[in-house]
């Protein structure tokens, strides 16, 4: 686990970033936020600077990345992005249906400097005890390496919890997916007070 | 700074050393002679150092995932392009790059590149032109290698070419770069526009159409007046409504003429066709809901019978999602249905602003109307909770 770490950092001054890395306990529960816990099933590195939201990888976050926005509010933006002004971006309302919400995601993830942002194949899921859905995506780097990404999301109870995974198409996205999927299944939120994910 | 800008500002410091060394005669004096055909300066003065950076840049280009490779269409635009650099035809190499934004650029060593963002927004062949024929003025007035001149001190010019050697890294850097040495006095872009007001007049174009492109720009950028940043295209030129009031005196003064003109909307459709309804859902993720409804509203405009643009007007009014907007997107919705060749997603659209407008007997109808078209659509599984949620079956 050292190493990975080691490695991601190095990957983090290369690149340029400035995240600081701790390891996440693959054994224990974690918390994340908006009263959302799961079972991380690997050793994952933590970044807790520099990113909205809380993000884990494997192998450095130009390689995997899983984000964790949770609790988003109406009026706001999934995350923020440094030089965009809030008013700019696309911002999360409860009217939202789960196409909005997919528009949402593949919008912000443009603006953040992703291009060719395509998502698809929008469906229900469960969000632990709580109606969610999911949506695969397709994009392009900055340096025009290819993506793929999948999201589970939620609305629940106002709010609006989205959960990123991206990686290169090649290789690192079907090498980690499996592992993502189990994260997903390992959702635990309060049982719904009403309905959600619609 | 990665290791690849380390490097780039290696190159960069290089070249400035070698540069403050080095007369610049061919330049000196202002204003230049357009370069003759086939034109390449030699490595060891500074516009040959100049272009072999922007070699370099074109060199990431070429292997880009953002370019667009559809033979036709780049013909067709490298056609225009030849058509108004006549001798200059061979200089020039043009790139369609895939990005939403409305853009076009010109890089010292005669290669253009077009955002496909312009290609959805050029509403006709002239206007296309216009807007190539300002580009090629660029180059041919040699504007950035004069602003590389003018860069009269030391710090200007590590500045100007470290912007340059940035393309080094990848496609969107290579952007920045040329757009950093393609950053214009209002006046170069002044001579831009008159030279390319020139050019298409002198092919036969309609002289009215550079204006309509401006027009529709400026009301384009209108439409969002809490947009933090203008559109690319605008972001370095003078005021649109200066530009577009001369565009409009000029062409008034050639229609006075009465010239032959060439607008070629057909032409252009035909070719941008195959590739409009990617380039629309791709401007979408600009996040910027007011342009998208004004800029697709322009294009119904001229193509009112396009059950495809009513579609995607349909979309951004849902996407949008202010007040009376289900409302409005509802009604493109059934004018896409209404016109020949409506895409099947009209009817989830559809279903998706009657959820909204909380009509359940209507969501249902058009949710199962668009299942019984796309039995295999790949977003079935949530229309069918839509479904659900209102009482149907699929």
């Amino acid at each position: 686990m050292k190493s990975k770490i080691l490695l991601a950092a190095m990957i983090c001054f290369v690149a340029g970033a400035c995240a600081t890395y701790t390891a996440v306990d693959p054994n224990k529960p974690v918390t994340i936020g908006n009263r959302l816990t799961v079972d991380p099933q690997v050793a994952w590195a933590t970044s807790s600077t520099g990113y909205t939201g809380t993000v884990w990888t494997i192998d450095g976050l130009g390689l995997d990345s899983l984000r964790f926005l949770t609790g988003i509010t109406p009026g706001n933006p999934m995350l923020t992005i440094s030089g965009i002004n809030k008013k700019d971006m696309i911002t999360y309302n409860e009217t939202m249906l789960p196409n909005d919400v997919m528009d949402m995601v593949a919008g912000t993830l443009n603006k953040t400097g992703y291009q060719q942002v395509r998502a698809d194949t929008l469906r229900p899921a469960p969000f632990g005890s709580a109606p969610g859905f999911r949506f695969d995506l397709s994009l392009t780097t900055k340096d025009g390496l290819l993506m793929k990404g999948t999201a589970l999301t939620a609305q629940r109870e106002g709010k609006l919890d989205v959960i990123l995974f991206l990686a290169p198409a090649e290789y690192y996205y079907d090498r980690y997916v499996p592992t993502v999927e189990r994260v997903f299944t390992s959702i635990k939120v309060p049982q719904p007070s009403s309905k959600a994910g619609s | 700074m990665t290791l690849v800008r380390r490097a780039a500002a290696a190159v960069a410091a290089t070249l400035f050393a070698y540069t403050a060394l080095t007369a610049l005669p061919a330049m000196a004096a202002g204003q230049v002679e357009p370069p003759p055909p086939g034109y390449r300066p030699a490595l060891n003065t500074p516009e040959g150092g100049l272009w072999a950076l922007m070699d370099k840049v074109e060199e990431q280009m070429k292997v880009s995932p953002a370019l667009v490779k559809d033979e036709a269409l780049n013909a067709y635009v490298k056609g225009i392009v030849c058509k108004l650099a006549a001798d200059q035809c061979p200089t020039m190499r043009l790139y369609i790059v895939d990005d939403p934004d409305s853009n076009a650029m010109t890089a010292p060593n005669g290669m253009i590149i077009v955002w496909t963002g312009l290609l959805l927004r050029a509403q006709n062949e002239a206007e296309l032109a216009f807007v190539l024929g300002h580009e090629i003025t660029h180059y041919l007035k040699r504007h950035s290698v004069l602003n590389f001149e003018h860069a009269t001190n030391a710090a200007g010019r590590v500045a100007f070419l470290s912007t340059a050697t940035l393309g080094l890294a990848a496609l969107p850097a290579a952007l920045i770069a040329i757009g950093g040495i393609a950053s214009y006095s209002r006046d170069q872009e002044r001579e831009a526009d008159e030279g390319g007001f020139n050019l298409v007049v002198a092919n036969g174009y309609d002289p009215r159409q550079g204006a309509a492109f401006m027009a529709n720009t400026g009301e384009e950028q209108d439409a969002n007046p809490n947009r933090t940043k203008p559109s690319a295209f605008l972001s370095s030129h003078p005021a649109t409504k200066e530009r577009l009031a001369t565009l409009t005196k000029r062409a008034s003064e050639i229609e006075e003429q009465k010239r032959t003109t060439v607008v070629a909307t057909d032409e252009y459709r035909k070719v941008i066709g195959p590739h409009r309804a990617a380039w629309l859902e791709e401007d979408f993720n600009r996040g910027d809901y007011l342009q998208s409804v004004a800029m697709i509203k322009q294009l119904v405009k001229i193509e009112p019978d396009s059950a495809e643009l009513q579609y995607f007007l349909g979309e951004a009014y849902r996407r949008r999602n202010g007040k009376g907007d289900v409302e409005s997107a509802t009604a493109a919705y059934q004018a896409a249905i209404a016109s020949m060749g409506a895409p099947n997603a009209a009817y989830r659209g559809l279903g998706l602003t009657a959820l909204k407008a909380g009509q359940k007997e209507a969501a249902r109808d058009a949710f199962q109307k668009y299942l019984s078209l796309e039995p295999d659509a790949k977003d079935r599984a949530i229309v069918e909770y839509y479904l659900m949620s209102v009482g149907g079956a699929p």
